[in-house]
């Protein structure tokens, strides 16, 4: 965690963020670890699977699981929403072909990874300012999948912590349903 | 990874292929030691060996290398007469490059004194032996028997060439021996599949290549050059003793003259000037091309093969060899790359995109009103169809390889194998350049070294218990592979002992694997299939009985986890036959598609047993909270598969369900499914890691129209939801059924046309279509079905091959019978399902009708009808369908090789065909 901090601090930062929407709520993620976004994709569900997954997409011939972004934050999760967007997320063998890979990239799947959101904002630039999230304790966010808040005048936007968020980190506690 | 350390592993790569080829040849050397292709074959692999490592500067392997390369030059001089020792000498140092290849670093730690000695006796027999001529060391003798020319005679010869004098000077100072070589281009180079580059490259390899020259005889002129031959000329200086390089670039003594470098040295000081090419020039390189090569290569346009004819036009004779587009225009021999298999597989992905894209575009073009344009549309459509199933099918072969390059390691355990142990054993390999997929060929791999292991080992007797038994002191174990019906089958034959069933059966007995009551009823073939049994295996119970057993049930899970199945035959003193099954590639399976609450599923159709709507003649009960379904006597556990994946109840309990009755290694269970939408072949693609997880999930799918469908694992289902003595109280059943099943079967009786009654027995019966006239197509003399996108039916017409009423007219709908796996590619015609019926083996009268297919007859509901032997039927279609085989994807390699005369014979012919029919008709 403070690793990914201190790299968001870095003065020498390259890569943008994506800003996207999701139930209201402004995120925003490394844009080194997307690889495209899909519109309106269809996704099919799979029974048995965890909370957090959607279903699967069918991405040109392979398979994309395509996660609940609400459901993996611990969010309480309404009523399926028909997907409107896919950040997919670039595979470990997209990621060893970056120059200047991502820090977290070993915890990329060899599988196609997206999030289902329900739009796409701005791109940030890299200078954009992420300030440190608040303490686990206090907040009571589940902060393994966040590195940061970009604060700007009128709302705050998360960001994202893609490497684990696709990984498969065993939930440390019960999601806040 | 650094460059070094990638062309390091390139090297032990292309060295251990190497070292493959060679042992393979040197076995074939040993039943053949004067073959001159395997001779250079083996010369050559030692030679690029020597090659690879001196470049890396592994001196032991080139030290090794070295002498064997130079024992390998005699031998392919026919100076030295390969012999038993000679290859087993030989084998054992290729053996020890092959060590040393492992960690070539360290190679000078693998001991290879004995064989360096060995060869490098067998060196000095020849030098000190008949052949002086041949000699090896002393610099100066050799250059006595080549023709030395004098001087005037140098001026001339060395004059034609245009050299750079500083490679000249350098081979001076490092006392190397110059060399003019001399060639015909079609007659000495061509003859021995060159091509003029690859000449040129292996001399540039040997030493260094001071300047070419070429020239056509005297009399030829432009108009007849194309069919004249050409002489190259190649002055050349390196460290190799005269015969050597005869025998490294396959050239006569006579073509290669040395030139006495001391003289040269002279010369080179009084030559005239214009030979020296100035520095400022170019040196001349092999591959410079000259700009004049475009207009000479129009003035002769229709010969290839000669080349170019240079610059000077005051000398027309002197012309300029420029190999590269001569080489170019040429055929090569066939060029590999490597490829990474992910590349293989994104490109496989993609194709399969294509198609999809395709379907799609076909649906469009396909309706009406699309426009005025539609016809254009169409034919552009129809082409892009086929150009991408063109290319699908290209690339899924991209991924097979030759069984070849398996079967060849099995001449080697053959041989040490029967060393071993005193036996006399010859190594039949047919169809060795049958494609399988990769992954099949490694899977493959353990499973077939243990068969012919146990061939040699158990199968085959040792040869005066051979010769007491009236055969050859000499066994034989045949390893065959080829296509037949979509799949490959690969087959192990021995002519040694075979098995004794009922041994086989006192074994069982003993370890407690069947009971005895089991044992009286088992028949012969059954009392085989024993040694798949699991507890049959331990090495006891071997080497009691007259063969096999050892991990046999190892080899049936692997051959069954790649999808295939093995089948053993045998007969007690005349041999063993194992066949194994498999589909070509694992990538494709075929899969049956249902629904359950409108989400699609695939289930494996290797596990699909049948498919049975339960209702008034198989209910469906509940037995203390468990779902059965009553099937034909029988209590089978059921799953809803919407319970299993926790689908939420519905409300609408009233709609249709269907059984599919699942088997597994010794259980059958029924899956209750929705909607049976279709069969169809599968390509398997992995689940992302976080749906891994998810057991009953072995994979997905993509359907034609792009949608997704999970594939069940119908092993794991079945542990999550049947109890434990649900299964066991299933398993006992089904062995009892299974034995009730050996003395009584069900069969299916139905008639071709109205003619006869037919039976086949159910066990051979996959499933039964219905089909209307208009789906069939029909190719040369062969009715065809064509189903999904790539997979075909063949129609097999029963009166065709059996002594029956040929149909005249078929109706609009009709009925196919398809036949369980490894048959699935072919279907029987019936015009009417008539019934199914228990039929025991006593009941069939065998007398009263005979003929290759039929069983004999029986009366079954109260009608004559006739039993269909399947077994035999197939067989006639692959040994009598010749070119119009259901095989026709390859050759039926038993067949080609007339391995069964008996049964290449088409059987219509012999059966009393005229008269039959007329007693049959009722």
């Amino acid at each position: 965690m403070n690793l990914s901090l201190a790299k968001a601090d870095h003065p020498a930062r390259e890569s943008q963020w994506l800003g996207f929407t999701s139930c209201g709520r402004q995120y925003a993620c490394d844009l080194l670890w997307v690889k495209e976004v899909l519109r309106c994709p269809a996704v099919t569900p799979v029974k048995l699977a965890s909370s957090y997954i959607r279903g699967v997409v069918h991405l040109r011939g392979q398979i994309l699981t395509a996660f609940d972004l609400e459901a993996r934050l611990g969010h309480p999760v309404s009523e399926p929403r028909p997907a409107s967007r896919c950040i997919v997320f670039k595979t470990t063998n997209d990621l060893v072909r970056l120059p200047r890979p991502p820090e977290d990239h070993e915890l990329a799947d060899s599988d196609p990874t997206g999030l289902l959101v329900d739009a796409i904002g701005d791109i940030l630039p890299p200078e954009t300012r992420v300030l440190p999230a608040p303490p686990e304790a206090l907040s009571g966010l589940d902060t393994r999948f966040i590195a940061g808040v970009i604060s700007s005048q009128d709302s705050l936007t998360t960001v994202l912590q893609i490497g684990n968020l696709v990984s498969m980190l065993e939930l440390k506690k019960s999601p806040a349903v | 990874m650094s460059a070094d350390q990638e062309m390091l592993d390139l090297f032990v790569q292309e060295s251990s292929e190497h070292l493959q080829t060679l042992e393979t040849d040197l076995m074939a050397l040993e039943s053949n030691p004067t073959d001159n292709a395997l001779l250079n074959s083996i010369f050559r692999s030692v030679h690029s060996i020597k090659g690879g490592a001196g470049f890396f500067g592994f001196d032991p392997i080139v030290k090794l290398a070295h002498v064997m390369e130079s024992v390998m030059s005699l031998l392919r001089d026919a100076v030295l007469k390969a012999d038993q020792p000679m290859v087993s000498l030989l084998i054992s140092t290729s053996d020890k490059l092959n060590l040393m290849l492992v960690n070539p670093e360290r190679a000078i730690e693998i001991a290879c004194e004995g064989e360096i000695a060995g060869l490098k006796a067998i060196l000095d027999g020849t030098s000190s032996g008949t052949t002086p001529s041949a000699r090896k060391g002393g610099e100066k003798p050799p250059a006595k028997n080549t023709k030395i020319k004098s001087d005037s005679v140098f001026d001339k010869e060395l004059a034609r060439f245009n050299f750079h004098p500083d490679d000249l000077l350098d081979g001076l100072k490092h006392g190397q021996n110059f060399y003019i070589v001399q060639a015909e281009l079609a007659k000495e180079i061509e003859s021995q599949s060159q091509t003029l580059e690859n000449f040129v490259s292996e001399l540039a390899s040997l030493g260094t290549l001071i300047g070419t020259e070429a020239s056509l005889p005297d009399h030829v002129t432009l108009s007849n050059c194309a069919a004249a031959d050409v002489s190259c000329r190649f002055f050349f200086v390196t460290a190799l003793e005269p015969f050597i390089l005869c025998g490294a670039l396959g050239l006569g003594d006579e073509n290669i003259h040395q030139i006495d470098s001391s003289k040269l040295g002279e010369w080179v000081k009084t030559a005239p000037a214009q030979n020296m090419a100035p520095i400022v020039h170019e040196p001349q390189e092999i591959e410079e091309k000259p700009p004049e090569a475009v207009v000479s290569q129009s003035i002769v346009p229709t010969s290839p093969t000669v080349p170019t004819i240079a610059t000077k036009p005051a000398e027309p004779t002197a012309t300029q060899i420029d190999p590269k587009p001569v080489a170019a225009a040429k055929r090569k021999p066939e060029e590999t790359i490597r490829i990474s298999v992910g590349l293989l597989d994104s490109l496989m992905n993609l194709a399969g995109e294509m198609v999809l894209g395709r379907n799609r575009l076909l649906r469009i073009a396909g309706r009406s009103d699309t426009g005025s344009d539609n016809s254009q549309m169409q034919s552009v459509v129809q082409e892009i169809s086929s150009v991408t199933s063109n290319l699908q099918d290209t690339i899924m072969r991209a991924r097979l390889q030759p069984v070849g390059s398996l079967f060849g390691k099995f001449t080697r355990i053959v041989r040490d194998l029967s060393h071993k142990l005193d036996k006399q054993i010859q190594l039949e390999i047919f169809g060795d350049d049958v494609e399988l997929d990769r992954t099949l060929l490694e899977g493959l791999s353990d499973p077939l070294t243990h068969l012919v292991r146990n061939s040699v080992d158990h199968g085959i007797e040792i040869p005066a218990n051979r010769i007491a038994k009236g055969k050859t002191s000499c066994g034989t174990i045949r390893l065959s592979a080829a296509h037949l019906a979509g799949r490959v089958q690969i087959e192990v034959l021995d002519d040694g002992g075979g098995m004794d069933p009922e041994r086989l059966k006192a074994k069982a007995v003993e370890k407690g694997v069947i009971t005895t009551e089991q044992a009286s009823q088992m028949t012969d073939s059954d009392a085989l299939q024993l040694i798949f049994a699991a507890g049959f295996s331990t090495a006891e119970a071997v080497s009691d009985i007259s063969g096999r057993g050892v991990g046999m049930d190892v080899v049936k899970t692997n051959i069954e986890k790649l999808g295939g199945h093995v089948e053993l035959e045998s007969r007690l003193g005349q041999g063993t036959r194992i066949i194994i099954r498999l589909p070509l590639t694992l990538a494709i399976v075929p899969a049956l598609i249902v629904g359950c609450r409108g989400t699609t599923y695939a289930l494996p159709q290797i596990n699909v047993d049948e498919i049975v709507h339960p209702g008034e003649e198989y209910p469906l009960k509940s037995m203390g909270g468990a779902r059965v379904l009553e099937l034909r006597g029988q209590l089978l556990p059921v799953v809803d598969l919407s319970d299993l994946l926790g689908h939420p109840p519905r409300e609408n309990t009233k709609q249709e369900n269907f059984v599919v009755v699942l088997r597994l290694d010794h259980v059958s269970y029924g899956l209750i499914v929705n909607e049976i939408i279709s069969n169809e072949e599968i390509v398997v693609k992995p689940l992302g890691r976080h749906l891994r997880s998810v057991s009953y999930y072995t994979g997905a799918t993509i359907l034609g129209q792009g949608e997704i469908a999970v594939i069940l694992d119908p092993n794991s289902m079945a542990q999550g939801r049947i109890s434990a003595s649900q299964l066991a109280q299933n398993a006992s059943k089904s062995n009892e059924a299974a034995l009730s099943e050996s003395t009584s079967e069900r069969v299916l009786i139905f008639q071709e046309t109205n003619g006869e009654f037919l039976a086949i027995h159910l066990k051979k019966v996959m499933r039964v279509e219905s089909v209307k006239a208009s789906d069939i197509e029909r190719i040369g003399s062969m009715d065809c079905l064509r189903k999904n996108h790539d997979s075909t039916l063949r129609l097999v017409q029963l009166s065709d091959l059996l002594p029956i009423k040929p149909q005249t007219q078929r109706g609009d709908e009709f009925f196919l019978i398809v036949p369980r796996p490894p048959f699935d590619g072919l279907c029987l015609v019936a015009s009417r399902i008539v019934d199914s019926a228990d039929l025991s083996d006593d009941q069939i009268d065998r007398a009263t009708f005979k003929a290759r297919g039929l069983k004999g007859s029986a009366v079954l509901s109260d009608r004559l009808s006739l039993v269909l032997d399947f077994d035999a039927i197939a067989e006639m279609l692959t040994a009598g369908g010749d070119e119009t085989s259901v095989f026709a994807q390859g050759h039926f390699m038993l067949t080609a090789n007339s391995q069964k005369p008996g049964h290449s014979q088409h059987h219509i012919t012999q059966l009393p065909n005229a008269n039959a029919p007329a007693t049959l008709t009722n």
